[in-house]
């Protein structure tokens, strides 16, 4: 039996920071989807796992007929949805009362359902995160164990969002649970940005669809596996990077050569470099020339920029300056400062370059009157 | 830095001038017109190039005045100075350029890469407006004490107001403002309150989507709907079986005449009783005495109304007569009798017949039939039951139908509610989650904002410190000059006054044993060495530690008496240690330094 695990696509989330290519990022994610969806045709798969996160906030029922739409355009292959973090459950939702296709599963109860597939003979025991007063919230144990009362011959399944990483591992550390692990084919878990194996051949985390900010590093997508349907192993599982975005570093170390549109020119080249689809969060250091006013934020309507931050600090020869400025206002700045450069606060430090600059652009300015 | 030598090659009325200059004192002799101006013109146009300002209304700019009278394309100079050791020569080529600067160092004739710095370092920093207010006198001495005075604190105002420092100051913190306001463009300063309301509404929509009256009930009243519509429906086919039943029943019953039970049990007492009567009626009927008796008397009257006849005329007619008549008439009634009884019989067992074979399809009458024409009643009365509980399980059910309705109207009202409600909530999610869409972009605005105050609040600091810096520098210039000018006065007027003091508002003050006496009120001459010193001081402001600059006198001491110049070149020669150029077109100057036997150089200008 083939499956696709996948989780966390966010979607409805049409804003990045108030950035121009925000809608367009949730156009993407939506695409992404559809790609995966196709992915699952092509590959003839019978059965879709959404592990929690497919919303980004409480969906209304447009966007459930959406999803629906995308879902009935493959009455062939059998989805399952749980809901996540981002759209938990509530008892207000209209997922409650959403007619969906006859291939969608959506859990809306409170507690483990179990979900029976007899044209592949499985039983997938899923979970929604789900808003709920009580303590006792059933953890991946409690899924273990209730899926271990399954009928021998039928393949088993765990979906759930819930149970964070710690939790997991140290469920299948404990020997004690071996026994109901050996009873389960695949867990499907979600709710973690990248995608982990926690015990191989068995319990995955497929990590965020897109990457969702830059701390979302590495490679984004889904899994697809193939169940044994004599034996009822995993036999097969692959991550499939479908991603059309990832979000990058870039670290430009500049000197007193570097011109502000030589810097521009040098930022451009990389970023068309690396795909101007990426998200940048750019990060420019070192001592610049004191002349040169870069300004990088010009990039900003062009690419898709995340953040910049510009520490660079004007290379002042402040020795040498005080030379030059012996008697003037230049130099009795210079020598208070540097009587107090060690244990100078950021912003003093700041005010420094400010100042000099200033004093240094406007006597030049007077000095050719 | 001192001069050395001047080269003109052209400049206004001279060609191919050469002046050496020497340490010390130099005395630069020429008579009106001989171009003295012109020569201390050159000396600034060396410094600092050309004033390219336009000149005031009708006179020409300033450059185009100093073109030289012949050659103009030989528009240039050199100016060869000595600095920190080194000789360098300074070059101008006015006709290129007002400001055309190159200078060499004359030891290897090498070409200084950045003349005007170098220039700067030669003069200290000064600027043009600075030349004019320390090293290059112009004419001293206006005649009254007062004008002197307002000129000393023109003068002292101006070395405040276009000194460098001051100067960098304000155009520093100009520039910082500048750079503040375009920064500041992108701040956008509701961002906080915005983000605040957003959050409020956030939660607002959040505190009422939470309430319990919001929760999604759909499900649980269609489903009530529909079992109620179950329900409803399967009494209804219920109604319609009793109906079907009733129907049949009553039509069974129409058919049979029957109404109800009471009618059956009539009937049933009215065959019974009928019954009676025909079983006494055919007891009656069937005696045969009735038959016969009346036969018999019949004969018995005609036997004796026979005899009676016979017997006619005599009294023994009307003893057999009467009782032959008698006997006729009970014959006749009897046989009346027992016709009407034999008739009623008739009737009575035609009636039962009838209706036992009407109702049994057997006219036999007997007890079997009896008993079974009531099983027959008894089933008929059964049957009328039958339709009466049918009729009262209907009534039932049709109240219960009612109940039903009223219930189904119910739970479509709770229907129409719940989707008004669902409805409702839709919205409700929608505008939240438009609204944290828009607290993140705002989270990010405000992040951006904090961004920008971090840069702006640096740059505040960066003009407090320039603001507090200038006034510290001006304080202590303000000090330093006190008590520089004061010196040179405690020394100039041996000890006559002891210190000097300028106020905020420039106001000059001389310490006379203790008492401060505003300047308007000493004398002229005194008012002279104030301003003199004042200058001194701002000069050696300049320099730093040593006279390393020259000071140059144009015409200063033309309004002076005797007395008053020997006075004022012995305290400069003595004070100063830099050079000093003195033009003059007196000889004054000379004999003063001659009668003080003070060394110096003489210039004569040709004329």
């Amino acid at each position: 039996m083939r499956f696709i695990h996948l989780s966390d696509v966010g979607l409805g989330k049409n804003t990045e920071s108030g950035k121009f290519w925000g809608r367009d990022r949730a156009v993407e994610i939506v695409n992404t989807l559809r790609r995966t969806v196709d992915k699952a045709t092509e590959t003839a798969c019978e059965l879709l796992i959404i592990s929690g996160g497919l919303f980004s906030h409480q969906p209304v029922s447009s966007e459930l007929e959406e999803i629906n739409r995308l879902f009935l355009s493959i009455p062939y292959v059998e989805v399952i949805i749980v809901a996540g973090e981002s759209d938990i459950l509530k008892k207000n939702s209209p997922v409650n009362s959403f007619l969906w296709a006859p291939n969608v599963h959506y859990v809306i109860s409170e507690g483990i359902e179990r979900i029976e597939f007899k044209k592949f003979n499985a039983a997938v025991y899923a979970k929604s995160v789900s808003l709920r007063q009580e303590e006792n919230i059933p953890g991946f144990r409690s899924l273990l164990k209730e899926a271990f009362s399954e009928n021998q011959e039928t393949i088993c399944m765990l979906v759930s969002a819930e149970p964070n990483y710690n939790e997991v591992a140290s469920v299948i550390s404990d020997v004690s649970n071996e026994k109901y692990l050996k009873r389960i084919s695949y867990a499907a878990l979600g709710g973690v940005n990248r995608h982990q194996e926690v015990l191989r051949s068995k319990v995955y985390y497929s990590g965020g669809l897109e990457p969702k900010g830059m701390q979302d590093t590495g490679e984004h997508g889904f899994y697809i596996g193939d169940i044994s349907n004599a034996t009822g192993q995993l036999i097969k599982l692959e991550f499939i990077p479908i991603a059309e975005t990832s979000y990058v570093s870039l670290n430009i170390e500049v000197d007193e050569n570097t011109t502000a549109s030589g810097l521009l020119e040098m930022l451009r080249s990389e970023m068309d470099k690396r795909g101007r689809k990426n998200i940048y969060k750019i990060h420019i250091f070192g001592k610049k020339n004191p002349d040169e006013s870069f300004q990088p934020e010009r990039l900003e309507k062009e690419y898709r920029i995340a953040e910049i931050m510009d520490e660079s600090e004007p290379q002042y020869d402040f020795s040498l300056l005080f030379q030059e400025h012996p008697q003037d206002m230049i130099g009795y700045y210079i020598s208070k400062l540097i009587k107090n450069e060690e244990d100078v606060s950021e912003i003093e430090r700041k005010a420094m370059f400010y100042g000099i600059d200033a004093l240094l652009k406007t006597s030049e300015q007077k000095g050719k009157e | 830095m001192r001069f050395i030598e001047l080269k003109i090659d052209g400049f206004g009325k001279f060609t191919d001038l050469n002046i050496k200059f020497k340490p010390g004192i130099n005395i630069i002799f020429g008579r009106n017109e001989a171009g003295k101006s012109t020569l201390h013109t050159f000396l600034r146009a060396m410094l600092f190039g050309i004033d390219q300002r336009p000149g005031r209304s009708g006179k020409k700019a300033l450059y185009e005045r100093l073109e030289p009278w012949d050659n103009p394309e030989r528009y240039k100079g050199s100016l060869t100075v000595k600095h920190k050791g080194e000789k360098y020569r300074i070059e101008r080529d006015f006709s290129i350029s007002p400001k055309n600067l190159r200078i060499f160092r004359v030891s290897d004739e090498k070409e200084i890469e950045d003349p005007k710095k170098l220039l700067k370092e030669m003069l200290c920093g000064l600027t043009e407006t600075g030349y004019i207010n320390t090293i290059s006198i112009g004419q001293l001495g206006a005649t009254t004490e007062k004008s002197m005075a307002e000129e000393i604190k023109r003068y002292i105002s101006n070395l405040n107001t276009s000194g460098s420092s001051e100067l960098n100051a304000a155009a520093a913190i100009e520039y910082l403002n500048e750079q503040k306001a375009f920064i500041n463009q992108n701040y956008q300063p509701d961002a906080v309150k915005a983000y605040a309301g957003t959050i409020g509404k956030i939660k607002n929509l959040e505190a009422i989507l939470s309430k319990p009256e919001n929760e999604n009930k759909i499900l649980k009243y269609t489903g009530e709907r529909d079992r109620l519509k179950n329900e409803i429906v399967e009494l209804e086919i219920r109604k319609d079986e009793l109906q079907d039943s009733i129907q049949k029943g009553e039509k069974i019953l129409f058919e049979n005449n029957f109404k109800n039970v009471a009618a059956i049990e009539n009937f049933r007492e009215e065959v019974k009783h009928k019954y009676d009567e025909y079983i006494i009626i055919k007891k009656k009927a069937e005696q045969k005495y009735r038959k016969y008796v009346p036969i018999l008397l019949i004969i018995l009257a005609a036997a004796f109304s026979g005899i009676a006849l016979y017997r006619s005329g005599s009294s023994e007619f009307l003893i057999f007569g009467i009782p032959a008549a008698v006997l006729t008439l009970i014959s006749v009634v009897m046989f009346t009798f027992s016709k009407k009884i034999s008739k009623k019989y008739v009737i009575k067992k035609k009636e039962l017949s009838d209706i036992f074979s009407e109702q049994l399809g057997n006219e036999a009458i007997d007890e079997n039939s009896c008993s079974n024409l009531d099983e027959r009643l008894n089933g008929f009365v059964k049957l009328c039951k039958a339709i009466e509980e049918s009729s009262k399980e209907k009534e039932n059910i049709d109240e219960q139908l009612i109940k039903l309705s009223r219930k189904q109207n119910v739970c479509q009202e709770d229907i129409e509610r719940q989707q008004e409600i669902r409805f409702a909530v839709e919205q409700n999610l929608m505008q939240l989650n438009a609204l944290k869409n828009q607290a993140e972009e705002l989270k990010y605005i405000i992040a951006e904002n904090n961004r920008i105050k971090e840069k702006t609040d640096a740059m505040e600091i960066a003009a407090e410190k320039i603001m507090s810096l200038s006034k510290s520098i001006r304080n202590s210039m303000g000090i330093y000059m006190n008590k520089e000018a004061g010196r040179l006065i405690s020394e100039i007027t041996g000890r006559a006054y002891e210190s000097i003091d300028i106020d905020e508002n420039m106001s000059v003050f001389l310490n006379k044993n203790g008492r401060m006496i505003p300047v308007e009120q000493v004398s002229s001459g005194t008012i002279d060495q104030v301003y003199l010193a004042l200058r001194l001081s701002a000069v050696r402001l300049i320099e730093g530690k040593e006279d390393v600059l020259p000071l140059i006198f144009d015409d200063s001491f033309v309004l002076y008496d005797d007395e008053r110049l020997r006075h004022a070149i012995s305290f400069i020669s003595s004070e100063y240690k830099g050079q000093i150029l003195i033009f003059t077109c007196h000889h004054r100057e000379e004999n003063a330094l001659y009668d003080e036997e003070k060394g110096f150089n003489l210039v004569k200008l040709a004329d």
